[in-house]
């Protein structure tokens, strides 16, 4: 079960950002979830957003190079170690992550990690193995 | 010195001549030989027996860099591999890079050229040759090597680039001449400025070409190293270095007429235009054996001097190329075509040819060469390395096309500047 997420291509260029968060606002996309890599030349923001194909046409129209690729969203407890728990189950099964991030409320009060490994379906069957259901888009 | 004075000096009647002679047992050499030349004179209805003089030379056909592509790699040789014995290749107008053959008298007569510039540059057998041109498959290391070695002159084959090892070698090998591009010969002499060096230095003369430069370019060389630079003319289809070559008078480059013969056209119309007039510099080479070409069209702009030389010399001189009939970019030396970029973007990105831009500039004498490509669908991916995998790959297949290093930058769509709906595919900032 995966999330879809935006992958939007941010120029290194003053107020690009803005522009972007400006055209999710006004066309009322609740952002769940936010995160941005740089890099020395450009950013990338991935994202989840209540509407995601939605939001796509929108940035596309809007002249942004925009992607909806699958991502694991994995609830956890809002505790101390909650996310490490995640990442030992992770590393006994021999997996590699690429990136996450994590928020918290996404869905309510707890916290939520959005992570993109090296083997997708692999990470979800061991996460249900351990008895934590990744969550779908709502 | 003049190397060749029998032919260097040669009456221009004489001269006259001897390229008749040269062209009309070239042309009866090449119909046979050669297919492709064979085919547009069979085309044109035109047969080795109607050309006469050098006068007739207008009645053949062209020849194009695209033709080394076509008949890529020995198609257009005129002798068999047993007797060629050199190759030397650059970059074509695609990713696929062109070649040509040398015979032993084609090597020959090419270090009589190099000896013939080396000379008019006053290096003789006591001359220390520092060689900074690269060696390889590049024609300006080989190619002025093997001249040096004509003339007796102390070879130092350093080859391109290890600035700190140059100027060592310079000073304690006692290196009174160079050879290298002019944009290397500017860097060298910061360098040997900045490590205070100058005083130590014998330099006095320094040969440049493979990459345009000015007068201005000329002067600061020439004041900075306390030299005098020369110019040279060549390109790989013709020969390499040594096709024209500047005398002490520094007043345009001398073509070595009995080995090629040059025209200035109109490179619209292919018509041959008066003399002194600036078109496109077409070239015959006369006494080639393993690549010979006829009316070969170099897309160089310039014109021809006819007045007769202060230096005694009777063969005609060519102006610096002030510019291109085509899109071609010299870079570092290096020829690049955007067409080769192109090919590059259209294979990584697979199949779609993204918007890119090149952006050439020289920045303390040396040309940094920058793509701008367009961000696309088929480049974006959620994982910053897959992207850098991806701008590397481009990097990497362009490095392995052109043989230099350039710079890759993701920019967002629509962001580089089109004029009427077509982008601006060049920009060139270099002031030269």
């Amino acid at each position: 079960m995966f999330v879809k997420q935006l992958t939007i291509f941010v120029e290194n260029k003053f107020g690009r950002i803005a522009d972007i968060l400006d055209i999710l606002g006004k066309n009322h996309i609740d952002i769940r979830a936010l995160s941005i890599a740089d890099t020395s030349e450009y950013g990338l923001m991935r994202m989840i957003v209540s509407d995601p194909s939605a939001a796509k046409t929108l940035l596309r129209e809007a002249g942004i190079i925009v992607k909806i690729t699958d991502a694991i969203a994995v609830p956890l407890d809002h505790t101390p170690g909650g996310l490490s728990r995640i990442m030992e189950i992770l590393r006994g099964g021999g997996i590699s992550v690429s990136y996450l991030y994590a928020f918290v409320g996404m869905y309510g009060n707890d916290a939520v990690v959005v992570l993109k490994t090296d083997k997708p379906e692999e990470t979800v069957t061991l996460l249900s193995q351990n008895g934590i259901t990744p969550l779908g888009n709502v | 010195m003049i190397y060749n004075p029998q032919i260097e000096q040669m009456p221009r009647d004489e001269l006259k001549k001897l390229q008749s002679a040269l062209l009309i047992k070239q042309v009866e050499r090449m119909y046979e030989r050669v297919e492709c030349f064979r085919n547009r004179m069979d085309l044109n209805g035109v047969k080795p027996s109607h050309i006469k003089s050098i006068d007739d030379l207008h009645l053949l056909p062209f020849s194009y860099k695209k033709d080394l592509r076509d008949y890529y790699p020995y198609g257009l040789f005129a002798e068999p591999m047993e007797n060629i014995v050199r190759l030397h290749a650059s970059s074509g107008t695609t990713g696929k890079q062109i070649v040509v053959g040398y015979t032993r008298n084609d090597l020959d007569n090419w270090s009589g050229t190099i000896a013939r510039s080396l000379s008019a540059a006053g290096a003789d057998k006591n001359t220390f040759l520092q060689n900074a041109f690269g060696y390889g498959f590049f024609t300006g290391g080989l190619g002025i090597h093997d001249g040096a070695t004509k003339i007796g002159a102390t070879l130092i084959p350093i080859a391109a680039g290890n600035t700190q090892r140059q100027i060592t070698t310079m000073v304690d090998f006692g290196s009174t001449m160079i050879t290298c591009t002019p944009s290397y010969a500017m860097y060298l002499a910061e360098a040997i400025e900045e490590m205070g060096v100058r005083d130590k230095i014998k330099l006095k003369a320094g040969i440049f070409g493979a990459e345009p430069w000015s007068e201005d370019m000329r002067h600061a060389i020439e004041s900075k190293l306390g030299i005098k630079a020369y110019d040279i003319y060549g390109l790989s289809e013709i020969q390499g270095p040594g096709v024209a070559y500047e005398c002490e008078y520094q007043c345009g480059m001398h073509i070595c007429e009995d080995l090629f013969v040059a025209e200035i056209i109109d490179p619209d119309t292919g018509e041959v235009l008066p003399e002194g007039s600036t078109g496109e510099l077409v070239f015959t080479t006369l006494a080639k054996e393993g690549f010979p070409v006829i009316r070969y069209r170099t897309r160089d702009i310039c014109s021809l001097i006819y007045e007769p030389c202060r230096c005694g010399r009777t063969h005609i001189r060519m102006n610096k190329p002030t510019g291109r009939s085509d899109d071609m970019l010299i870079i570092r030396g290096v020829n690049v075509f955007p067409s080769q970029i192109e090919e590059v973007l259209l294979k990584v990105g697979g199949d779609i040819t993204p918007n890119y831009q090149i952006i050439v500039d020289r920045v303390n004498n040396t040309d940094t060469f920058d793509i701008n490509v367009e961000m696309s669908d088929a480049f974006l991916h959620d994982e910053v390395r897959s992207i850098e995998r991806l701008e590397k790959s481009i990097v990497d297949e362009l490095r392995s096309v052109l043989g230099i290093g350039v710079k890759v930058h993701l920019v967002n769509p629509k962001s580089i500047t089109r004029s009427e709906g077509k982008a601006k595919r060049v920009i060139d900032n270099r002031k030269i």
